[in-house]
């Protein structure tokens, strides 16, 4: 006899079918079985959300452990350098750290200016004698936050998902809850007994509802807040090493 | 036209980072999770059968219900059915033979021969004539202690010219009953006595009052020597002439009054 739960329990032991042993009609699976279509669609869905957020929540893990040690790592690289060049050579193998992208676009950008300072984009003569100088630091800033916006929402994706979870799983689960027990009234009224052999397996079959979206809920709000509060670290180190790179680039290549 | 740091931008914000993986594996272990809850072992998520069997026994003073089926259905069987308890077995203690309680009488009343202590000495009764009293004829008035203020001063009634006065008046009335009239009289006769004389003297004015407060037999029953001091005492009693009629608690017909005007300058 397979069992789910006290709730489930009560009804289990009380129905006819408990004597017949293990199988289908006995366990989780032949509540659900003997549920409502609807009650099966809640539960269907519900699962899925289980499924989503627990996949995105390990897998934002894993991403942001593989972004702060690779943070580490490229600003030790940046740090020990003395040319961007070198930090460039760097990006390939650090290429999960949002620093690499800040990084690029600012040197993107700043190899551009250097190179219409020196006036070899348009093939004209160029001055050796003349110190590479930048245009436009404010083009370069801009440069600089567009990527950490783009890595910003490189960092986000997927969580929002964990916030719908986490809201809305409960809710499924209480309207599951709420239809069975509709049902199990109905139940009721059609045999027009009180007694617990009616009424329960309909409550059960509700409970069960709750059970699963707060399965698919809790987690999604630990993981939600968890990865949330990582990103604001991250934020925090993407904007610090933006404004480093500004303050270098502004050292050696103000005209 | 493009920024130059666009494409490597484009790139990242576009690269696949994997997620489709994650959620093979987290389709996998919920399946895994559910199939493991399908399939385990009794107890691993419920309670043991065996104890479970009893939990839904439901025992409320009725027959004991099935041993097996985990619940009791409550139709049709009553619930609250009347169980002769087996009786506890006590120690029987040897008491002695309790005392018979007392019988309920009704009581008797018993003849009350209480009697007043003699008195050892012989008192004489005095009578009540001699404490006082009479015997009541019936409803009566009886004067009472309430003092009036008559303007009169001493026990006597009189006039005077002058200031305090009138201690040594004289009223010739045995027992008048009402001194507020007294006092209406006295202020009657004092508005038209003319007081200021210049020479200290004291008459006697005699008169009668009729049963209708008419003044009568007007006379000077003792001078003063001086005739201006008797006239003018004389005349204040002629010009009243009139005061209320007698009250009627006063049993004469006339009353007799001697009216002393002492004049003092």
């Amino acid at each position: 006899m397979r069992i789910f739960g006290y709730p489930a329990f009560a009804i289990l032991q009380a129905s006819p079918a408990s004597d017949t042993g293990d199988g289908f009609g006995t366990g989780l699976l032949g509540l659900v079985a003997e549920s409502s279509l609807l009650s099966q669609g809640v539960l269907l869905s519900l699962l899925i959300l289980s499924i989503v957020s627990w996949a995105i929540s390990v897998f934002k893990l894993w991403q942001f452990r593989q972004i702060e040690g690779q943070t580490e790592t490229f600003i030790d690289v940046f740090r020990k350098s003395g040319r961007f060049s070198e930090v460039q050579a760097a990006c390939k193998s650090l290429a999960a750290s949002p620093l690499t992208g800040v990084f690029q676009a600012g040197y993107v950008e700043l190899n551009t200016q250097l190179r219409h300072a020196r006036g070899d984009d348009g093939g004209g003569q160029r001055d050796p004698a003349a110190r590479p100088a930048l245009r436009s630091l404010d083009a370069l800033d801009r440069a600089l936050l567009r990527a950490a916006s783009i890595e910003m929402l490189r960092l986000e994706r997927h969580v929002p998902v964990l916030a719908t979870t986490a809201s809305i799983a409960p809710f499924i689960g209480l309207f599951g809850t709420v239809w069975g027990i509709i049902i199990a009234f109905q139940g009721i009224g059609e045999t027009g007994s009180t007694s617990l052999a009616v009424v329960a397996p309909g409550i059960a079959d509700a409970l069960v509802a709750t059970a699963a979206g707060l399965f698919a809920a809790i987690p999604a709000v630990y993981f939600y807040n968890h990865l949330t509060q990582r990103t604001k670290v991250v934020a925090s180190t993407i904007d610090d090493f933006a404004l480093e790179f500004l303050n270098i680039a502004e050292r050696n290549f103000s005209p | 036209m493009r920024e130059a740091a666009s494409d490597l931008l484009v790139e990242r914000a576009r690269a696949d980072d994997g997620l489709r993986r994650t959620l093979l594996a987290s389709s996998g272990v919920h399946l895994l999770a559910i199939a493991t809850l399908l399939l385990a072992p009794e107890g691993w998520f419920s309670l043991p059968p065996d104890d479970a069997l009893d939990v839904m026994t439901l025992r409320l003073g009725g027959p004991e219900g099935p041993g097996v089926g985990g619940q009791t259905a409550l139709g049709g069987r009553p619930v609250q059915e009347v169980v002769t308890l087996p009786e506890a077995r006590r120690p029987q203690w040897i008491q002695p033979p309790s005392p018979a309680p007392p019988k309920m009488v009704l009581p008797v009343p018993e003849e009350v021969t209480r009697r007043r202590p003699e008195p050892e000495t012989e008192v004489s009764t005095v009578p009540e004539e001699a404490r006082g009293r009479r015997l009541t004829t019936g409803p009566e008035e009886v004067l009472g202690s309430t003092m009036a203020d008559t303007g009169v001063q001493g026990i006597g009634i009189g006039l005077s010219g002058g200031g305090l006065g009138g201690s040594g008046g004289e009223l010739q009335m045995e027992d008048f009953c009402c001194p507020d009239y007294l006092a209406t009289m006295l202020d009657l006769i004092r508005r038209r006595w003319d007081r200021h004389q210049r020479v200290t003297g004291t008459v006697i004015v005699r008169f009668q009052i009729g049963r209708s407060g008419r003044i009568d037999a007007v006379a000077v029953d003792r001078g003063s020597g001086y005739l201006a001091l008797d006239l003018a005492a004389q005349r204040a009693v002629l010009a009243t002439r009139q005061i209320p009629p007698l009250p009627e608690r006063f049993p004469d017909d006339s009353l007799d009054v001697r009216l002393t005007f002492e004049y003092r300058p």
